[in-house]
């Protein structure tokens, strides 16, 4: 007879899922589901605003993510109005996203996995959380407070608040930056790296107790997909969309923004509010790609700052079987965290940061805008289209945590393969079926548009469909 | 130095009771007080914590009736084992503090029972009676440096 595991809810992850494992006649997992359990819809939402309202109202997808939905909506506008936005304006888009990517990081290694990575997967679930870590950690634990502060600060002091700031606008940005802000910003930064080093020190030197999870933590080979510089950087802003194989061979040097939907499908399955894009040339399901931290540092050749770059240089010297494993997620946040703080320093000195010309005025110019950046999870795309009176008609969003939406389904089942047997869950695989979710980092708030907290909640399901064992936490 | 946390959310109308009483204390710029207004409690704050001599939290509560306002310590305590570790409850908060920086500074949670936590901005009338009466007292206290028997004249005169 079949049975089913249920893990409801998924703790330490933004937003509400539940897993489903489908057991055999043996007792062994043949199929895993993760179900995004809740939805909003801002797509519909949408229709007939005004496109200006746009940013403002995307911002309100997410509070861990506002700034990629402002920027990415706030592109899109500008195509809208086809201006050309003034350098300095994109200077501090690209800031306050980096300053985003750097807090949202900061929460997922430091607040919801660094539990598991410093006191273990097997450690005593009640005091694996980041009181634990405080505890025993003091130290990484006040270097995560740091950084998050790092990038909300930083937001702050660049758009007037950490939360919703309504700055990023069509065309631009609202204010320029003064001296006196962008030194506030200088202030912080030399603490910032200083904690990031530390911590990638204390991460690598433990790598070596995870070898079972890199082996199969979502570890097989897919594309990846990212935003990359004209000379393959690291991008978060703008620059080429990029597709790569598994083998690092590019697929596609740059998908043409307003054709993406022949490259990218949206596939939707009944168990999940959550779509599953592909890779359209490939089909449904195997187009399967990822994007995020470990996608981005696999498709670039270099960061484009020091420090990154010598971290970056011996992520890429790890085999290429590891480099696949999605636990290197976690490697690849810690790198990004720190071209992060070391860019911004980089923009902060830029000759004209501080020019007041920020905003470039218009009236709409098209009907049809994409706009198209990396959030944190990866890449993010908006797609709007207006009538004669610029009220929205037609809104497609493809959330960077989607993109990952197969893979996470095939890692869990990868995880509860290799750790569940006969039935039975023990805490240590609970947690590691949890885990391999953790380190695609899923904002399903964003991603579903939903309502609500997001802890975990595993069903082992029989072949009758019995539930046979029920695991709920959070 | 006494910090002042409002939290809550001022687009529930009555949640955002934290935010009106910060903006009040704001209006009159005391000194010795550091004011915060934010949606929830996180880990984040728990520095700015550890460097005030009193702390005082304000929320909006559901519990009794409509404009009570209840003034009670906050001792360091773990509510429960936390899931979603970017939020956290005032005693979580101050157990983070003392665990990272090793401080535990007198502590205050005075919450003003809602009447209307409906989607849009401002309190209502009686919730708004409330704002300006804890907003004296609680300059009131900073300007006598009264801190150790804030919780007593605040209970007292409200």
């Amino acid at each position: 007879m079949t049975q089913t595991i249920t893990i409801d809810p998924v703790t330490r992850i933004e937003g509400h899922s539940k897993i489903t494992l489908f057991l055999d006649d043996a007792g062994e997992v043949h199929d895993a589901q993760f179900h995004v359990t809740q939805f909003r819809g801002f797509e519909l939402l949408s229709e007939g605003r005004p496109f200006r309202e746009m940013p403002s109202l995307m911002a309100r997808i997410c509070g861990i993510c506002p700034i990629s939905h402002l920027i990415a909506s706030a592109k899109a506008c500008d195509e809208l109005l086809a201006v050309r936005i003034p350098e300095t304006a994109v200077k501090l888009r690209q800031m306050v996203n980096l300053a985003q990517m750097v807090q949202s990081h900061a929460l997922s290694f430091f607040y919801l996995s660094s539990p598991d990575l410093l006191l273990g997967m097997d450690s005593n679930p009640d005091n694996r959380h980041i009181f634990g870590v405080a505890q025993a950690h003091p130290e990484m634990a006040r270097g995560g407070v740091k950084l998050r502060q790092f990038g909300q600060r930083t937001i702050e002091i660049l758009a007037g608040k950490r939360i919703h700031p309504a700055w990023i606008v069509p065309g631009g940005v609202t204010e320029p930056l003064t001296a006196d802000r962008r030194d506030q910003i200088l202030a912080m930064i030399p603490e910032a790296k200083q904690f990031i080093l530390n911590a990638l020190t204390l991460f690598k030197a433990r790598l070596h107790e995870f070898a079972d999870e890199i082996r199969t933590f979502a570890n097989f080979p897919t594309l990846h997909m990212g935003l990359v510089t004209k000379a393959n950087g690291l991008e978060f802003y703008d620059g080429d969309l990029r597709i790569i194989g598994a083998d690092g061979k590019t697929l596609v040097p740059a998908v043409d923004k307003y054709h993406y939907q022949e490259v990218i499908g949206e596939a939707v399955e009944p168990y999940s509010y959550l779509k599953s894009p592909y890779y359209k040339p490939r089909g449904y399901p195997n187009g399967m790609y990822r994007v995020g931290p470990l996608s981005r540092l696999n498709i670039v050749s270099h960061a484009g700052t020091l420090l990154a770059d010598q971290e970056l240089a011996q992520f890429k010297a790890l085999p290429d079987d590891q480099r696949q494993s999605s636990f290197h997620y976690h490697y690849a946040r810690l790198i990004e965290m720190l071209f992060g703080v070391e860019r911004i320093e980089q923009l902060l000195h830029e000759p004209d940061i501080l020019s007041t010309h920020v905003h470039a005025l218009a009236s709409p110019n098209a009907y049809e805008g994409v706009g198209i950046s990396e959030a944190p999870r990866g890449t993010l795309l908006h797609h709007y289209k207006i009538d004669d009176d610029g009220l929205i008609r037609y809104v497609n969003l493809i959330i960077a945590t989607g993109n990952n939406n197969l893979a996470m389904n095939k890692g869990v089942l990868q995880v509860a393969q290799h750790y569940i047997h006969g039935g039975e869950i023990k805490e240590g695989a609970l947690n590691r079926v949890e885990a391999v979710i953790r380190a695609f980092d899923p904002c399903l708030s964003c991603s579903t548009h939903a309502i609500g907290q997001m802890p975990l909640h595993i069903e082992l399901v029989a072949p009758d469909g019995t539930v046979v064992n029920e695991v709920k936490r959070g | 130095m006494i910090l002042v946390i409002g939290y809550g959310n001022p687009l529930r109308r009555d949640d955002g009771v934290g935010w009106a009483v910060i903006a009040a204390i704001q209006a009159q710029a005391p000194p010795d007080v550091t004011c915060l207004a934010v949606h929830q409690l996180t880990p984040e704050l728990s520095e700015a914590v550890a460097h005030a001599d009193v702390v005082i939290l304000i929320d909006a509560s559901i519990e009794g009736e409509a404009g009570d306002v209840h003034i009670t310590p906050i001792l360091p305590c773990r509510d429960g084992t936390p899931t979603m570790t970017h939020h956290l409850s005032p005693r979580s908060l101050l157990d983070m503090t003392q665990w990272l920086y090793d401080k535990s500074p007198f502590t205050l949670l005075m919450t003003i029972t809602g009447a209307d936590f409906g989607v849009g901005e401002g309190l209502s009338d009686v919730v708004r009676g409330k704002v300006a009466p804890l907003a004296d007292l609680i300059v009131w206290c900073a300007t006598q440096s009264c801190h150790a028997d804030l919780k007593k004249r605040t209970t007292d005169a409200l």
